[in-house]
């Protein structure tokens, strides 16, 4: 178990490298796009600018993407994998660049503040998914609770 | 004296860093044996006169001021040295102002306004530098820009070296671990904005990335 008392400011984690099949974002889709109220899956096989290639380019899209909330999720596995007893409160993202099908990306973040003290223990990072040239495509501020030994 | 000339807290809206987490985060970047000296604060398309940041810098002691980025029609500019007389004169919320008119306006002001990250495709100013404009105003651009996409650096080195600008260092960071990746090298002091828009005025600085700031001895 990671505590909150052996992290530091600057403490780098990851990479998670993933290569995006569109496979993977279609799977995604089906279980994102429902209708809650009736806890039904209204997924269908229309094509989107997330799940069909020919689709995204007659938006004027490069190519199909990869839906916004599913790169965050991305992100939520960085963290996740790099602070399993953690939990996450709050993950904020700014989209700078498309995250496209078919690319090799890297999950990497770095903490930027510890606080401990008796009412809280928290780390806040700053999480990146960057293509294989190391350019950030979405970048993040995220806030997980830590297990403190205390 | 090493200033990170370009860099955007949360009142930027694609921003999620605070002004105390990046004096923080320099201080940290000390202890591994860089030198950082201060930064400049250029929010999007604003200017708050009344922002004082003094508390902050003195409580961690790295140099604060602060300057803006504008949309212009020819691309983002960075200002420096703003001052009332220049808010009256210009909307700096106008997406669409032109650079030019900016330029002269602050250069009558005492500030001084030139291209953003210019390599940068779709909003940077190489898009517009070869255009009929008359921009032989234009005698700066910001060099290295920590935020460059493959190819926007060597955009930007072209114009330098074609049009013969001095080009200035900013990181362009939107969060707290990339603030102060590039940086502008002084050989002057500077204590305020005055001094700041002095020196870039007497062309005494150079773009450095962090890694040109690391003490000899802190090399391993």
């Amino acid at each position: 178990m990671k505590y909150i008392e052996d992290i530091d400011l600057g403490d780098e984690f990851g990479p998670v490298q993933i290569e995006v099949r569109p496979d993977d974002v279609i799977d995604f889709c089906k279980t994102w796009i429902r209708d809650e109220e009736n806890s039904k899956n209204i997924f269908n096989a229309a094509p989107t600018r997330f799940t069909d290639e020919e689709f995204a380019k007659s938006e004027g899209l490069p190519g199909a993407i990869v839906p916004g909330i599913m790169s965050m999720a991305y992100l939520a596995r960085l963290l996740n994998t790099a602070w399993p007893d953690g939990t996450i409160t709050q993950l904020d993202v700014v989209f700078r660049q498309l995250v496209l099908h078919n690319q090799t990306i890297n999950l990497v973040g770095v903490v930027t503040d510890t606080v401990s003290d008796d009412s809280e223990n928290y780390i806040e990072c700053d999480v990146y998914i960057e293509n294989n040239e190391g350019s950030r495509l979405v970048g993040g501020k995220a806030r997980l609770n830590i297990p403190t030994k205390h | 004296m090493n200033l990170d000339l370009h860099c955007h807290s949360v009142s930027s809206d694609d921003s999620r860093a605070t002004v105390e987490q990046y004096l923080k985060w320099i201080v940290s970047l000390r202890k591994k044996g860089y030198i950082v000296d201060g930064i400049v604060l250029t929010e999007h398309r604003k200017f708050d006169i009344d922002l004082d940041y003094t508390e902050l810098s003195d409580k961690y002691d790295v140099l604060v001021l602060k300057g803006s980025e504008l949309d212009t029609r020819h691309g983002h500019f960075l200002v420096y040295g703003v001052t009332k007389q220049m808010l009256n004169k210009i909307d700096f919320g106008n997406v669409k102002m032109d650079s030019i008119e900016l330029m002269k306006i602050a250069k009558e002001s005492g500030a001084i306004a030139f291209p953003a990250h210019p390599g940068r495709f779709g909003i940077g100013f190489c898009e517009y530098s070869d255009s009929d404009l008359d921009f032989a105003q234009v005698s700066i651009v910001e060099h290295l820009n920590g935020s460059y996409r493959s190819g926007e650096l060597e955009r930007t080195e072209k114009l330098i070296s074609d049009k013969g600008y001095a080009g200035t260092g900013g990181s362009d960071a939107h969060f707290v671990s990339a603030i102060a990746t590039c940086l502008t090298e002084f050989r002057t002091s500077i204590h305020n904005e005055q001094d700041l828009v002095s020196a870039l005025n007497q062309k005494t600085f150079r773009a450095i990335t962090l890694e040109e700031t690391r003490k000899p001895d802190d090399v391993n």
